[in-house]
Order: C-alpha cells, then structure tokens, then sequence
C-alpha cells in the first residue's frame, strides 16, 4: 500500500515538472527590436536618375538610392513615381512599371529579408499591413492595376514564408499572440500558411474528435517498438492504479 | 418446349434491357476491380463520358464540403468519390485550409504555392482534369484568344499571378499534392529511417495511356501500409506489368490520413458496402468526385 501511495506521488511530481518545464520554455517575450520604416519621397532621386542618364536607359536604375535602407512607403508615392517615371520616359511606359516592379519585389527583398532574418514579428506586422494596402490600389488604379496586385502577391508570399521560417524554428511561436494575429491577417487574404500540427496535437485533435479507431490504427503501424512499448506500459499503469483503487474501496468498505 | 425457349428468351431480353436502364453508368466506362492486391477504379476518359469534379473547402456561403457535394451530387451519376488533397486539420469545425495553392471553381481559396509539393492538378469546369510537373515549368494554358501560353508558376512570379487570373475566368478548380509519377518517372525518393510514421494505406490517382492510345484514368487504394515511396513504386510497377499499361502519364497522391473519404457507387447506383474509407463522407474536408453523363 505504502509503495502504492509512493508511486503515485513520484507520478503526480514527475508530471507537474514536466508540466512547469514545458511552461517555462514557451517565451512570449523574446527580445524585438523592431525596425521602422519611414517614409521619403523618391522623386528627386528619380529626377537625378534622369539627368544622369541624359534622357536613355542605358544607365541602370539606382536600386540602391531609391530604395535607400529599404523603407516601406505609401502605395501612392509609388504610383507618384511611376508618372514621373513615364513624364521622364515616356517612350518606354511598360518598361518603366517593370523596373518598379523589380526595384520594389527583389531589389526590396534583398535590403529587408536580413532584417527579419530573426523573430521580428514586430516589423513584420506593418509589412503584412503594408502588402495588404496594396489590394485597394490594385481595384483602382487603372492602368497601373499589375504594379500593385504584383507588389500584393509578392509580399504576402515572403510574409507567409517568414512565418513559416519563424515556426519552423521554434514551433510553439505559432501560439504567440502577434504571430497568430501576423497569421490571420495573411489567412484574410488567402494567403495560408502551411503550420500543421505537431504530432501530440494531433492526437488530442483526434481524441476530442473521439477518432478512436483512427488513433489506435495510426498507433499500430505508425510507432516504432520502443514508443508502443512506453504506451503499453502506461496503459497497463493506469489499469493497474484502477484495480488498486478498486481494491481500497472494498477493503475500506468491509 | 418452343414457348418455353421463347419465354426464356424474352425474359432474359427484358432482365438485360432492365438492367441497362436501371444502371447508373456504363460499365464499359468505369470498372471497379475488389478484392485483389489492391482495389482499383478504372475509368476510360475517351468519349468524354466520365467526368471530375473536386469540391476544395467550404464555400462562402459556409456550405461544408459534404454539404456541397449532397447539393451538387443530386441526380448525377456519381461513380466514386474520395478526398483530395492535404489539409492543415480534417475537422470542418476547424475551419481547414488546403495545403498549397487551391482555387475552387474560380474562387481563389490559398494563394501559397507549396515547394513540397510537385504535381498540380486542375480540373475544369467541364470536367475535364489535367495534371502538371511544377518542376518542369511548362504548364500549358489557354488564353482567351484561343492562344496557349506555357507558364512556369513556381520560377515566374508574372507567370504564376497570370495563372490565378486564368483560372478565375475559366472557372477552374486548382490543387496542389505529392506528384508521384510524371511520364513514367518515378518522382519521389527513398525513404529515410525517420519515415516510420508516414507509412499508412496508400491511395492513387493515376492518368495512363493503354496499349491503343487510350486515356484511362485510374484510382488505386492500396489496403497494406507503407511509405509513399514504396506504395508509388509498387503501383507503378503493377500497372506497368500486370494491367499492362503503355504509359504512367502521372500519378498523384491522394489523402488517406485523418481526412480519409472513400466510396465507390456499384453500376446500380448503390453505394458498394465493401469499399470505403476511415472516415464517412459527412466528415470530408474535400472531395474528388468522378461521374458519368
């Protein structure tokens, strides 16, 4: 009897430090240093792009200076840009947009990827807002519809990617609060990130569901010996604590 | 005698004219193949009498999927229906999202194309089903103008925006899964050690040329467990050798995890008891459907 209560007390305290160990590794409050993202207006630097390049094509567009540290401006600067761009050169209008096409997807993605290379989910928020904006100008800009949904796409891909990568590192940011919120903002636009579940939600998703049969098929053919093992001699634990249980009620009760 | 031969004759004549006019499909067009090493659906797509059909979520209206199917299946000639491809959860009241890019009859459901996935399956709304190697990046489309254009929407991000634009105009129904075999290639490699857990029953739909040429679609449900790779090469092999096959145009995986919807419908319209899934249809988180018309 006395071995009986023993165990179970090792059993209760050996869960409760598991329990404390998986709480005290969930960090919701890891250290962001958010980057912002200022406005500028990239006119001028168009305009030098322009002289410089004495009214040809030949000179490359100066990614770097018109994109400077990679900031995020309002759709409309770049619809501003793009008439100057098409003022300036007016010859070659659908080459202008493609130009603004790469500077903002690639050429962007190159100068801002390094900086959510860690869990920056704090500058990758505005970014998700940022890449959203873009669906409203797509609807009403008429000739320049492509720049816009092109920009949507794009970053939205990249944003859904990073939340990937972010999970991927350590899956249990999936349940951060600003990564859900991050998430849903990508889901509203259909853009859904492919964060499964891990093995052991899936079974408590399978046993809330009461998919008995499901769980006990995957747990014959999809465990390997030692894992069948841990969970027979778990399950014949539990039978053996009900008998015991069992057995003090009728003792207790002659 | 003579009116004893001729009663027989007559009888039999009427039991076969019943029968045809009774049957829900023609069994020239759609075999179903049980028990053997595997339960096979074969369906001839010359003619252009058996068609697909592939409901990928829910709608907007928030009609589950069996629901939708329920509406859509009335007076059709259903001869199998299945699940599809990979969701995040298999529980509608999770509100589940396709894995990869999905448009449901025109309606963009996931924008993301997946890299894990190689095979993309579209399905039009005239029934007809096409199966392309993302990898291979020569996905053929038809304009508006009656022009092809080749598309590759996994290198070329134009390329894969015109490709979503296309497919809402056509109305055409989009998914993304496993490609398992691709022109009689075998498309996936050698498990590792660590794929103890995806070894499971196996389902295929597999597009192959006979020896005359002919499309012949076919739905393979392999009753033993094991890896993806291991069930793809075995069936390969077993179309190639035993149903002698011509070609293996593709072969797609098709979801048997906790999603795993299964039923076959006997030529007599009645749903055949013996083949079935894990899961009943009312739990289906997608469904491919093939028909007859």
């Amino acid at each position: 009897m006395k071995h009986i209560q023993i165990a179970s007390s090792l059993t209760v305290i050996i869960m409760l430090l598991v329990w404390i160990a998986l709480v005290a590794t969930v960090s919701f409050d890891e250290k962001i240093r958010p980057n912002h993202w200022p406005d500028q207006d990239a006119g001028n630097i168009l305009y030098r792009w322009h002289v410089d390049s004495a009214h040809s094509h030949s000179r490359q567009f100066p990614f770097s200076d018109y994109l400077g540290r990679g900031q995020l401006r309002k759709p409309a600067s770049y619809l501003r840009d793009l008439q100057v761009l098409d003022s300036l050169f007016p010859n070659v209008q659908g080459t202008n947009e493609q130009t603004l096409i790469l500077a903002l997807t690639d050429s962007l993605a190159m100068r801002i990827e390094p900086r959510l290379s860690d869990y920056q989910i704090d500058s990758l928020i505005p970014l998700i807002h940022w890449a959203t904006s873009m669906t409203h100008y797509a609807e009403m800009s008429k000739n320049h519809g492509m720049l816009f949904e092109m920009l949507h796409h794009f970053w939205m891909n990249k944003a859904v990617n990073t939340l990937e990568t972010y999970h991927d590192k350590r899956p249990v940011r999936k349940y951060h609060f600003k990564f859900r919120y991050a998430r849903s903002q990508c889901e509203l636009y259909n853009f859904n990130t492919s964060i499964g579940n891990s093995k052991t939600e899936k079974l408590i998703y399978r046993m809330l569901d009461g998919r008995w049969s499901y769980i006990l098929k995957r747990m014959l053919y999809a465990t390997s010996w030692w894992q069948k093992t841990i969970i027979i001699l778990f399950i014949l634990l539990t039978i053996y604590g009900f008998i015991c249980i069992i057995r003090t009620h009728l003792n207790f009760n002659r | 005698m003579k009116h004893y031969i001729l009663t027989t004759l007559i009888l039999t004549a009427f039991l076969l004219t019943y029968q045809k006019c009774i049957a829900q499909y023609d069994t020239e067009y759609a075999q179903i193949t049980f028990p053997d090493e595997y339960t096979m659906v074969t369906l001839k797509r010359d003619g252009d009498r058996v068609k697909a059909k592939y409901f990928a979520a829910e709608d907007y209206n928030g009609n589950s999927v069996y629901e939708r199917y329920e509406k859509w299946s009335a007076g059709r000639k259903t001869i199998l229906v299945t699940s599809g491809t990979y969701m995040d959860n298999c529980n509608h009241y999770y509100n589940p999202k396709p894995v990869g890019i999905c448009i449901d009859n025109g309606v963009v459901v996931n924008n993301m194309l997946s890299d894990k996935f190689d095979g993309l399956v579209i399905v039009y709304a005239t029934g007809g089903i096409v199966v392309s190697d993302l990898n291979q990046g020569d996905l053929s489309i038809r304009l508006g103008n009656g022009e092809y254009k080749t598309l590759n929407i996994r290198a070329n991000f134009y390329d894969r925006l015109q490709f979503i634009k296309w497919a809402e105009d056509v109305e055409a129904t989009v998914f993304q899964t496993h490609l398992l075999v691709y022109k009689n290639a075998l498309q996936v490699y050698l498990p590792t050690s660590t794929d103890v857990n995806t070894i499971r029953e196996r389902r295929f739909l597999a597009g192959c040329k006979d020896e005359f040429g002919n499309i012949i679609h076919t739905i393979i449900h392999s009753p033993s467990h094991t890896t993806l790779y291991e069930g793809a090469r075995r069936v390969k092999e077993f179309l190639i050798e035993f149903k002698e096959m011509e070609e293996v145009v593709f072969m797609i995986n098709l979801d048997t995890g906790c999603q795993d919807v299964f039923q076959v419908n006997n030529p007599d319209g009645r749903t055949n008891p013996d083949i079935r899934g894990n899961a009943p249809i009312s739990q289906a988180v997608n469904l491919l459907a093939y028909y007859f018309e």
